[in-house]
């Protein structure tokens, strides 16, 4: 038999082959996600410190992305991030507190950034606010003058639950898309990891409780994490009031 | 090159980068013709490009980064690679040391392209870096902005009529900072969904001041302060 009258079916179908499995693992839909006694089974696996003992709900942030806070053993609230990648649900960060975080799903699209959280109730946070700054300053290099001035854009969130989640506000995302896109003075890098932008911005919250008085978060400060897998987090600093620019 | 994230891009940049390979195309051309012994036309580009390679030095003119090439690195790389054979480094050595000068086609044509692109697109002009303003719209990114909304209309208006006025950048920041109790920001909007003129790749980001008359342009090279007799905004109180 001519030997190329083989070949070339066979390197098709291979071909073929290979991109239906490359699809399937990359990016097929997600299955159902997995019920509350698989999460605290797949929790405790990954991560035993954890020891959660209650899954208080599993938010679907975008078809591929769940926020699930959870209750510990010793009474912490926690939180766990899942992403459907490789074709299974993978938890990809557990936390034993719920200190405010965001989740930047597409590192170079602030739409895409969600604010999370899951305070004790203890601490009594009953409100939320959430900023986006940039301080107020002024530089100069090759005989130019930049004044930048300061960005500080704030959202107000009830607390009902013990956990939040905040998609990241149109005009935040709007704000830093066009730094992103002019670029800081100076030409660098401008999502790299851990610093949200050399262009100076950053995130920070104030809680308050019934009263209005700003929350002491003792019983969600301290803890511990893990972290695995292809993930954008960035930790987000509680300020002080004296912070905040009034009006 | 700069990478952006959208997509505007350098249209004379890019003309010119054009023109800098054809150049370089056509001296390889003549050097192929001159060559007696034939060899792969691969071989030869592959020589071109990798004698491209070189140390060099960065250097602003009027802003833009260029490139002088000092050290041939290219060339030696491929002269310590050919030389093993008898023959073959005197076989490529032109196009070796075509890729090295070809640095200096690159850094010429970088320099003709700066006037040229000042040409087209001022950098002094407003137009320049607000060209469509169809989806433009205001943000308020401090908390003493008013309630007010974009005036398109008299922003179109405006563009060809502002005209750079002094930066007082430094003063502006001393006076905000010296109020301790209640902080007012001078530019406490940014105007979002604009774009610049088509190819000029001069993205900025543009505040907004609090009388709605005067436009403050920040880009990597430079930042430009304009002043209107009429406000770019309405409504609110």
């Amino acid at each position: 038999m001519n030997k190329r009258l083989f070949i070339f079916p066979l390197l098709a179908v291979v071909i073929i082959a290979s991109s239906i499995l490359a699809y399937w693992y990359y990016f097929s839909k997600p299955t159902e996600f997995p019920k509350s006694d698989q999460l605290l089974e797949k929790i405790h696996r990954v991560f035993p410190e954890a020891s959660p003992k209650v899954i208080q709900d599993s938010i679907a942030i975008d078809e591929r992305h769940r926020f699930v806070p959870f209750i510990s053993k010793d009474d912490k609230y926690g939180v766990s991030y899942w992403q459907w990648e490789n074709h299974k649900w993978k938890v990809v960060s557990i936390e034993t507190t719920g200190d405010v975080h965001v989740w930047k799903i597409d590192n170079n699209d602030p739409s895409t950034f969600y604010l999370l959280w899951n305070f004790h109730p203890d601490d009594q946070v009953n409100q939320l606010k959430f900023y986006m700054i940039r301080d107020r300053g002024y530089h100069g290099a090759n005989r130019q003058l930049w004044y930048e001035p300061r960005i500080q854009i704030e959202k107000k969130v009830e607390q009902k639950k013990s956990y939040g989640v905040l998609k990241m506000p149109k005009e935040w995302a709007a704000s830093m898309s066009s730094f992103s896109q002019a670029g800081p003075m100076e030409q660098t890098g401008l999502f790299s990891n851990g610093i949200l932008f050399n262009a100076g911005m950053y995130f920070g919250y104030i809680p308050y409780d019934q009263s209005g008085k700003v929350a002491r978060t003792m019983n969600s400060a301290n803890g511990s994490g893990f972290q695995n897998g292809n993930f954008n987090q960035e930790y987000v600093r509680q300020l002080s009031e004296s912070e905040i620019e009034k009006q | 090159m700069n990478i952006s994230y959208n997509f505007s891009f350098n249209l004379i940049e890019f003309i010119f980068e054009l023109i800098s390979w054809a150049i370089i195309g056509l001296f390889a051309y003549r050097l192929y013709r001159r060559i007696p012994e034939k060899s792969k036309v691969l071989k030869i580009l592959v020589c071109t490009y990798i004698g491209l390679f070189s140390f060099s030095i960065n250097w602003n003119v009027a802003d833009t980064q260029v490139k002088f090439s000092i050290l041939p690195l290219g060339v030696w790389i491929l002269y310590l690679i050919l030389r093993r054979k008898e023959g073959r480094w005197e076989r490529y050595r032109s196009f070796a040391w075509l890729g090295f000068f070809a640095n200096y086609i690159f850094l010429a044509n970088t320099l003709l392209s700066i006037p040229v692109h000042q040409f087209f697109y001022s950098e002094d002009e407003l137009s320049t870096y607000i060209s469509h303003v169809v989806d433009a719209s205001i943000i308020a990114t401090y908390p003493s902005a008013n309630e007010q909304t974009l005036d398109k209309e008299s922003l179109q208006k405006q563009i060809h009529n502002m005209r750079p006025a002094a930066n007082h950048g430094i003063e502006w920041y001393n006076e905000i900072e010296m109020e301790s109790t209640k902080k007012s920001e001078k530019f406490p909007y940014q105007l979002i969904g604009f774009s610049p003129k088509w190819g000029s790749n001069l993205n900025a980001i543009i505040y907004i001041e609090d009388d709605g008359k005067g436009l403050l342009v920040s880009t990597p090279k430079k930042q430009l302060y304009y002043r209107s007799k009429e406000s770019m905004l309405m409504g609110g109180n």
